[in-house]
């Protein structure tokens, strides 16, 4: 007798929760939207760094101007500027920082993923986390690449402040460090061209789940 | 006997009913239930806001390099290969490419032709091409006066086999006497340049002595700009490393014509070419 009315009232919570609980294509929505979020500091960043770029342009071309006949007459200059590389240096490593942690959100899209049980809608949840980890990846790539450009940019300076230097040296190193930041721009676009990817096959899958959808745009 | 009939069906009744309760209330709450939130009609009645990630925008300046620091001035040096492209074309290439010196390439048209894949290797591996006429006969160029029709049929050749409208050009023999006043017009009127050289190798004549050719070189090489005259010959391709060696030596950095920051280098002085 208990038995039976254990067992129907399982039945029903069962059945109950099931019916209730959002679907997963929904809990992967929840996911990917939350993704975002965590890199939102991102796009500030990126500003900053963007302004920093700006005026270490600035810097240099006053040393260049400054120092023509004597490089204790830019000490200042070369000074700021170096602290402009140290800034973006730090900006960098939070723009990473964000990445990692909206990396780590996206992992957790994977546990929705495998109940999706649609196959198509599946594997177009699963391109779209693919593609992020590449974005994610392309992005420690660039990293990588900013870091060597700004360690050799840091070198440079360090000449420019070196009355004894040698204008041929200097020279090698402007190449250098030219080399170095055309390396990383390859880098940043490789970037950029995942993140459009990467937002375009985000909303195939919200449209492939029947979801109305709002984009925002930045 | 009765009195034990009642209670049992009573107990059956109960256990009926029991059931039934559970059976309606589960399907009642499972169509309530998928009413609400599994039919993609009512998944769709939900507005989702979509927030794209943000790409990082690229920064675009090149620094540039230092003409003057610390009392010091920065030495050019620009190699420069006529009356290609032929067979030792491929041979000169390889040479600037284990360098990595950039050069600029005055070219004959109707050659351009013959040897259209060693001109765009030429272009693809950041030398410049530029016009050294199509006949390269005094006569016709300077006494008959063709010299612009010369190359501008040049140009179009160049512009059919690389894609690159170059402006550049060399006067065979150099500009001087033969680029008379009425001629320096028609060029700047066709919006011609002309580069002439600051030092010239000779290594044309010096096909039994590539030695004499490096000497000329650095010999005369003494200013922070020199626009260094080659042609593509055997000799030239013999003693390229040892010019090229020298050059660094003494303090030069190799640079290649760049229509962006054009400066004329011509014997008449002549600002407009």
């Amino acid at each position: 007798m208990y038995k039976r009315i254990a067992l129907s009232t399982a039945l029903l919570l069962c059945l109950l929760s099931g019916c209730f609980g959002p679907k997963p294509e929904e809990e992967v929505y929840a996911v990917f939207e939350d993704a975002v979020k965590q890199e939102r500091a991102l796009f500030e960043e990126a500003k900053a760094l963007a302004a920093l770029e700006q005026e270490n342009a600035q810097l240099y071309d006053s040393i260049l101007q400054g120092g023509q006949e004597d490089s204790n007459q830019v000490k200042g200059t070369v000074e700021q500027a170096l602290q402009g590389l140290k800034e973006r240096a730090n900006i960098l490593a939070n723009e990473q920082k964000a990445l990692e942690k909206a990396r780590s959100k996206m992992k957790e899209a994977d546990q929705y993923i495998r109940k999706i049980e649609d196959k198509k809608l599946r594997k177009q949840a699963e391109k779209v986390v693919s593609l992020y980890e590449e974005r994610f990846t392309a992005f420690v790539h660039m990293h990588e690449a900013y870091e060597k450009a700004l360690a050799s940019e840091e070198k440079l300076y360090g000449m420019l402040q070196t009355k004894t230097e040698k204008l041929k040296t200097i020279t090698d190193q402007v190449q250098e460090v030219n080399g170095l930041y055309t390396d990383m721009q390859t880098h940043n676009e490789v970037f950029n061209q995942l993140t459009k990817q990467y937002n375009e096959e985000k909303v195939r899958f919200y449209k492939q789940a029947d979801f109305r959808i709002q984009e925002q745009v930045k | 006997m009765a009195d034990f009939r009642i209670p049992r069906l009573r107990r059956k009744v109960k256990r009926i009913l029991v059931v039934t309760a559970g059976v309606v209330i589960a399907f009642t709450g499972f169509s309530f239930a998928r009413s609400f939130s599994s039919s993609a009609k009512a998944v769709s009645e939900q507005i989702r806001t979509v927030q794209p990630v943000s790409e990082l925008p690229v920064p675009a300046a090149t620094k540039p390099v230092p003409e003057k620091y610390n009392g010091q001035v920065r030495k050019v040096a620009y190699l420069t290969f006529d009356d290609g492209p032929n067979e030792y074309t491929e041979s000169i290439l390889n040479i600037l490419k284990s360098n990595e010196v950039p050069a600029t390439f005055f070219m004959i048209g109707s050659q351009i032709l013959s040897h259209k894949d060693s001109v765009n290797r030429l272009v693809k591996e950041g030398h410049y091409p530029a016009m050294h006429s199509m006949t390269h006969n005094y006569q016709k160029l300077y006494k008959e006066g063709q010299i612009v029709n010369e190359m501008k049929q040049a140009q179009d050749i160049l512009k059919d086999v690389t894609g690159i409208h170059s402006a550049l050009t060399r006067c065979p023999y150099g500009s001087m006497p033969g680029l008379t006043s009425a001629l320096r017009d028609q060029m700047a009127a066709a919006g011609l340049k002309e580069w002439d050289w600051t030092i010239d190798s000779l290594d044309w004549k010096l096909d039994h002595n590539p030695n004499g050719i490096v000497q000329n070189v650095l010999t005369q090489s003494n200013k922070n700009l020199e626009v260094i005259l080659l042609h593509e010959k055997k000799q030239t391709v013999q003693v390229l490393p040892a010019v090229i060696a020298g050059l660094r030596s003494e303090g030069y950095e190799f640079e290649v014509y760049d229509p962006a920051s054009h400066f004329p280098v011509n014997f008449w002085h002549d600002n407009r070419l």
